[in-house]
């Protein structure tokens, strides 16, 4: 199973591909990706040295232009598509028909991937993609339980990727306005999911308040740890009862059930985490590399020492396996 | 500009669903969307033979009849109902998944895809009218000046295109169902128990503004969405119906408001809510959607 790695910036890339990382995947600097924060991404120029650094060490580099443009803005996307085919990348995750279309046409060479923010869940929507585009990949969204993806493996001839590690949306991706309903940007128009700058965080009464564009999220006590405000982990309010409505700030973590997540015949795992730093990534890849070459033996085990240093870079936070057991729903 | 009505997102009882179309039907609405596109687990609630007599019903008082499909499919029986519904129908399909597409595509039929497909710009619409689209929804997040923008760079603007303008806002979808979760119990063994909430779960935030609303698996915005007096600005972008979603509020004066000031007898809709509602419109407008 290949090893997918986040890389905000070039730190964070030499990190994954040092610690085993077999892919990594990155964003250029505008809205035209899911990870559109100030500080990240790669710029024209150095897109060529993160090539040239994960080339020499045999690494695959995969671009993410995975938001919808809108027509004003199509330029940037067409912009991004060429400067990854004219770069050299492995291969495009992309998520947008028309955007697909563009690469298709003007870069049949470039692979193209289909991206978690497609929202494909099922064999008729990969279809739709493979016979149109020829996609090559697909990643699928973290609604799907191991029996539906095991299904899907077994239906089509593309590589699945799945999620393994990192922040848990629990909306199908690509299909969730929350972070535009309360700020005007969303994932797919802006490339990002509550946008710093619309997040504020204020003391008040022994709490730590935290809103975005002025919507209480959370509020916490001193001993509890403070997670990024994305609406979906907010605490409010049903039925005259306070709870998290939705999902509780828990990221996914698979390590206990790498083996069924391989049995389910998906070909690469990915590792979410573009926004995190060079030493989380070290951490983090060094320790799914571990877990995937434990994995290859029979009677596989998480090797303690991998989870021990995935427990101690989630600090405290608590973590599921998510939607991959039917339960979750 | 012609009205239509939005299919039920709630799920209703069987007799609040037959009784809710009793009364549409004779109200000036030219399109009616049936069918559910939360969870498919609501058809316990009414069978698609069911729908289907309503939809004649309608039919014959002169509605353009569409059916809407399901808004996220992750099962193989969920696909092959999609497929059944796709081939048997005898009326307009609306996708709301892309494997709705693919089906409707493959089988030559002409649809309507609702707002949860990703149209963003013009290049996408092209490709999904070349696939049989001729009636579309955009994603409620897109202002009417964005929907100008990408009907004036189609290729192609023989298309009906409808401004989602009232009703709570279907903003997300999940595999995990919300209702359930309020209720202790998981999806699988819901026993149905979103057709307790005529309107959902009211979610607040812990300083007692309202912000969402669960409706199963779907989100949905607390605030009614409320653009119709902006019928103007979305005549002028190229829209051609405004799409009224069912809510908590007398339907029937919405509906027959909004067609006298189409029909210039009154300047505006006003509509009194109950004191637990509120209007937003911020999405029609660049801003953000819960404003």
């Amino acid at each position: 199973m290949e090893l997918v790695c986040p890389a905000g910036n070039f730190p964070a890339l030499k990190a994954a591909i040092d610690n085993g990382a077999d892919s990594v995947y990155l964003g250029f600097k505008d809205e035209t990706n899911a990870r559109h924060f100030p500080g990240l991404n790669f710029s024209a120029k150095n897109i060529s040295k993160a090539i040239d650094y994960a080339r020499a060490k045999d690494a695959k580099v995969l671009v993410a232009i995975n938001t919808f443009p809108q027509p004003e803005k199509w330029q940037k996307w067409a912009d991004a598509v060429d400067l990854a085919a004219d770069s050299g990348v492995d291969a495009i995750i992309v998520a947008d028909i028309g955007v697909l279309d563009y690469a298709l046409n003007k870069h049949p060479q470039l692979t193209r991937h289909l991206s978690v923010q497609a929202s494909a869940s099922n064999i008729e929507s990969l279809n739709f993609y493979i016979d149109n585009f020829g996609i090559k990949r697909a990643v699928v969204p973290r609604v799907l339980t191991l029996e539906q993806i095991t299904k899907i493996c077994s239906e089509t001839l593309i590589d699945i990727e799945i999620f393994g590690f990192g922040s848990l949306c629990v909306m199908a991706e690509g299909r969730c306005m929350l972070s535009s309903y309360a700020t005007g940007e969303s994932p797919n128009t802006y490339g990002a999911c509550s946008p710093a700058n619309h997040v504020n965080w204020q003391e008040k009464d022994d709490k730590l308040e935290c809103r975005l564009n002025d919507i209480l999220l959370d509020s916490y006590s001193k001993d509890e740890n403070a997670a990024y405000p994305t609406p979906c982990k907010g605490r409010y309010q049903v039925n005259g009862e306070t709870s998290y409505a939705f999902e509780t700030p828990i990221s996914l973590n698979t390590i206990d059930i790498l083996d069924q997540l391989i049995a389910t015949g998906a070909k690469a795992l990915k590792i979410e985490g573009r926004q995190r730093s060079p030493a989380y990534v070290a951490k983090v890849t060094r320790a799914w590399r571990m877990a995937l070459d434990a994995a290859k033996k029979p009677d596989y085990c998480a090797p303690e020492s991998a989870t021990s240093e995935l427990k101690s870079i989630t600090e405290g936070v608590n973590s599921t396996i998510g939607p991959y057991k039917k339960e979750w729903r | 500009m012609d009205i239509s009505l939005s299919q039920i997102p709630f799920n209703w009882t069987e007799k609040a669903i037959t009784d809710f179309y009793k009364e549409m039907a004779h109200l000036p609405l030219g399109t009616i969307y049936i069918g559910d596109t939360v969870c498919s687990k609501r058809e316990a609630t009414i069978s698609t033979k069911q729908w289907l007599t309503i939809a004649e019903e309608l039919q014959a008082k002169g509605k353009l009849v569409i059916f809407s499909t399901l808004g996220m499919i992750e099962t193989n029986p969920e696909l092959s109902q999609l497929a059944k519904t796709c081939t048997e129908t005898p009326f307009m399909l609306e996708a709301n998944d892309i494997s709705s597409v693919n089906i409707l595509s493959r089988l030559d039929k002409e649809f309507a895809c609702g707002p949860g497909i990703n149209i963003y710009n013009h290049n996408t619409l092209n490709i999904l009218q070349q696939k049989g689209m001729v009636r579309w929804t955009p994603p409620v997040e897109l202002s009417i000046e964005a929907i100008a923008d990408i009907r004036n760079a189609a290729k192609n603007t023989n298309l009906e295109i409808e401004l989602f303008a009232f009703g709570y806002l279907p903003l997300a979808i999940s595999a995990r169902c919300y209702s359930a979760r309020q209720e202790g119990l998981d999806k699988e063994h819901c026993g149905n128990i979103c057709n307790k909430t005529p309107f959902g779960y009211c979610v607040d935030t812990t300083d007692g503004k309202d912000f969402l609303r669960i409706n199963g698996t779907q989100t949905m915005s607390a605030a009614i969405h409320n653009a119709l007096n902006g019928w103007k600005a979305a005549e002028a972008a190229g829209i051609n119906s405004l799409r009224i979603s069912p809510a908590n509020t007398d339907m029937k004066s919405v509906i027959e408001q909004t067609y006298s000031m189409l029909s210039g007898n009154i300047d505006s809709v006003e509509i009194e809510l109950d004191p637990r509602e509120r209007f937003c419109d911020g999405f029609a407008f660049n801003r953000a959607g819960i404003e």
